[in-house]
């Protein structure tokens, strides 16, 4: 369908009104320039251009289109006087078709360019003069202005250096032109139902128009918003820089795969990870590097200084600062696109490094780690026993915080070779009853949902999970504050069912209809965020078959407490294949089911020391400190 | 807690873990924790 002009992002504004120029007819030009020819005391040089064919009505339009704060005659005649001096006849054509130009030329433009005749540089003056007729063609056919000034000056710059010649001079404005249009018609239909969009295409797809390929830079950057991964776009042209398209196209595609495995797709390429990940060589090797950088940041092995590690947490703090501006009520939510947010980022102010000494563990935390340690090991038997008895693949998914950093990241090794492992973020606090998450695969999907959404399961995983159906195992634990004798369940446990009610209303499937309370289920399924997630999983997922849910604790009661709602105990099943998602909890919460050097432990405690968050945590100033480096404000 | 002392408690977990798995031989089909999974 197309889209409405109206809904459109601006191409440009009337011509004319970009550049604040006032075409003036100067009424005493003739009268001045003829003055200038009889003048003994202008500069010969000067006068004799002037007399030669051409040169009379060259200067009289420069006159007639330069607005008032632009060279006067008498500092046009010394650039011609100058210019003539140093290089003789040689520069007069090129002062012709320059001087006709120069005032359609954007002011920074024009001081390189003067610079440029007064050397002697013409052939990048020719150059640069082609750009600017073949952008008043396209001006003149279309009506509207094509890019801003400072593209044209980055393409002016690339002209008098001699990066761009030839024929390609001549296709590059339109290319620019296609371009914008190309990516104006996307951004309407990719964003069909925001209202705010960016009011100038060239504000959106800034750099798309500098890169090296303007064509091949629109296509990637509408293949990275269609499937991901996320890209800021001034990454796209460093890309483009080391790589040709088909190559950087390769790379994306294996990029996305890896990321799924690694749990990493909500990695955003910056301009330093898109060099870092063009660099020649074989690209498993590559990707391999960047596992080990992340790697080493998951060991406590950050280091602020180097560049590609620190680029890689760019993703947490894009999240967390979402979050921060929703909890501290800076309301509105700031639409800041994830361009700015990196801006943004690489100002954070960097925190003193954590001494060594504080990195010991002592009697106190022994017996807390030996406590986790135990729970971990009757986790790691169940999902052993439950791998045994199926032939579906199994993912498990450590909620960040608790059961990602206590319950599944320690037993990866344990756990790598036979299940796919993931890490997703549903925060039990700030949630609510209703709560449902949304994949926030665009800054566009932040702006429009509101940082009290959870952000789980991107784009690449629900297509993976429709296609595949695998197990899902969610791991994450609840602070025994509310244990009652049922067996309790954390909200964010809440919150990742009511994602998998949702996807299987999509799938047409009724095999959650009794997980939760009827009475609940109908009043959820009108609450704006369930409807939303419907509406972003129905470009995703096709009806089939549709997911079991089950819960697992080492001491399931018959009846259970899931967030804020009684549920039935409905336990997990093994030896099965039909597709099942199962919430567990490794914790024990009875005192007297621990063995007795455990009891009166208490591991949650962990998490309410100050600051006790792995990557991110709170200050005493209230700011949030991200992977203990970086303070964000 | 900072970073690294998070990285040295998942390190010993993963070690005691280890340790236990040792212990017990193959924990894949014991499941006498298991509730009534």
């Amino acid at each position: 369908m197309r889209i409405k002009r109206v809904n459109k992002p601006h191409l440009g504004d009337p011509k004319g009104s970009r550049h604040g120029r006032r075409r003036r007819y100067c009424r005493c030009a003739g009268h001045e320039l003829l003055s200038c020819l009889l003048d003994e005391a202008e500069p010969r040089l000067w006068r004799e251009f002037l007399a030669r064919p051409g040169g009379l009505n060259t200067a009289l339009a420069y006159l007639s289109s330069a607005s008032p704060d632009e060279l006067s005659l008498p500092e046009i005649g010394d650039l011609v006087a100058e210019t003539a001096d140093q290089a003789g006849d040689r520069g007069f054509q090129t002062l012709l078709s320059y001087l006709r130009q120069r005032a359609t030329f954007p002011p920074a433009a024009l001081q390189l360019l003067d610079d440029a005749v007064r050397r002697g540089h013409f052939a990048g003056v020719d150059r640069a003069v082609v750009l600017a007729t073949e952008w008043d063609r396209i001006e003149a056919q279309s009506g509207l202005t094509g890019p801003p000034a400072h593209i044209r000056e980055y393409w002016y710059g690339e002209a008098l250096a001699g990066h761009v010649t030839g024929k390609r001079i001549v296709t590059v404005p339109a290319q620019i032109a296609d371009t914008a249009e190309r990516l104006a018609d996307h951004a309407a239909a990719a964003r069909p139902t925001t209202t705010e969009i960016p009011a100038d295409i060239y504000d959106l797809y800034g750099p798309v128009f500098t890169a090296i390929d303007v064509v091949a830079a629109a296509d990637i950057a509408i293949e990275v918003e269609a499937m991901g991964p996320r890209v800021l776009t001034e990454a796209i042209s460093e890309l483009l820089k080391q790589l040709p398209l088909r190559e950087v196209r390769k790379r994306l595609a294996m990029l996305r795969d890896w990321n799924v495995q690694m749990g990493t797709s909500d990695m955003v390429i910056t301009p330093v990870l898109a060099e870092f990940l063009s660099q020649a060589g074989e690209f498993p090797s590559i990707l391999a590097k960047l596992g080990s950088l992340i790697d080493d940041t998951r060991d406590g092995q950050f280091q602020s200084k180097h560049l590609v590690q620190r680029d890689l947490e760019f993703s947490k703090y894009f999240h967390e600062y979402a979050r921060l501006k929703g909890v501290y009520r800076q309301l509105p939510y700031p639409k800041e696109s994830l361009g700015e947010l990196y801006r943004r980022f690489k100002k954070l102010p960097e925190l003193s490094h954590d001494g060594p000494a504080e990195a010991q563990i002592g009697d106190d935390l022994a017996s807390e780690v030996r406590r986790l340690s135990y729970e971990a090991i009757g986790l790691l038997r169940f999902l052993r026993r439950f791998r045994a008895g199926t032939s579906r693949p199994v993912v498990v998914v450590g909620n960040n915080r608790y059961g990602r950093q206590w319950q599944v990241e320690p037993l990866e090794p344990f756990l790598s070779r036979d299940f796919s492992l993931r890490y997703d973020g549903v925060p039990s606090h700030q949630s609510m009853r209703l709560g449902v998450p949304h994949a926030r695969n665009f800054e566009w999907s932040a702006d429009n949902t509101g940082p009290w959404t959870p952000d789980a399961f991107p784009m690449e995983f629900v297509r993976q999970i429709a296609e595949e159906m695998p197990h899902v195992v969610v791991v994450d634990s609840m602070s025994p504050g509310r244990y009652s004798g049922l067996s309790i369940f954390s909200r964010a446990m809440k919150t990742y069912a009511h994602w998998f009610v949702a996807f299987n209303d999509i799938r047409g499937s009724e095999l959650t209809a009794d997980f939760m309370p009827p009475r609940h289920l109908e009043e959820l399924r009108h609450w704006y965020e369930y409807v939303r997630l419907r509406h972003q999983l129905k470009e995703w997922v096709r009806p089939g078959p549709g997911y079991r849910l089950g819960l697992w604790t080492p001491q399931l009661t018959k009846e259970a407490q899931l967030g804020e709602l009684a549920v039935p105990g409905t336990p997990a099943i093994l030896d099965i294949d039909e597709p099942q998602v199962i919430l567990a909890n490794p914790m024990i919460y009875a005192d007297d089911a621990l063995p007795s050097h455990l009891r009166g432990t208490r591991p949650t405690s962990l998490m309410d020391r100050k600051g006790s968050r792995r990557n991110i945590s709170c200050s005493d100033s209230g700011h949030t400190v991200f992977n203990q480096r970086f303070e964000v404000r | 807690m900072t970073a690294s002392l998070v990285a040295k408690i998942q390190k010993r977990i993963t070690a005691e873990v280890a340790e236990m798995v040792s212990e017990d031989g193959d924990v894949a089909l014991d499941n006498e924790r298991g509730g009534d999974a």
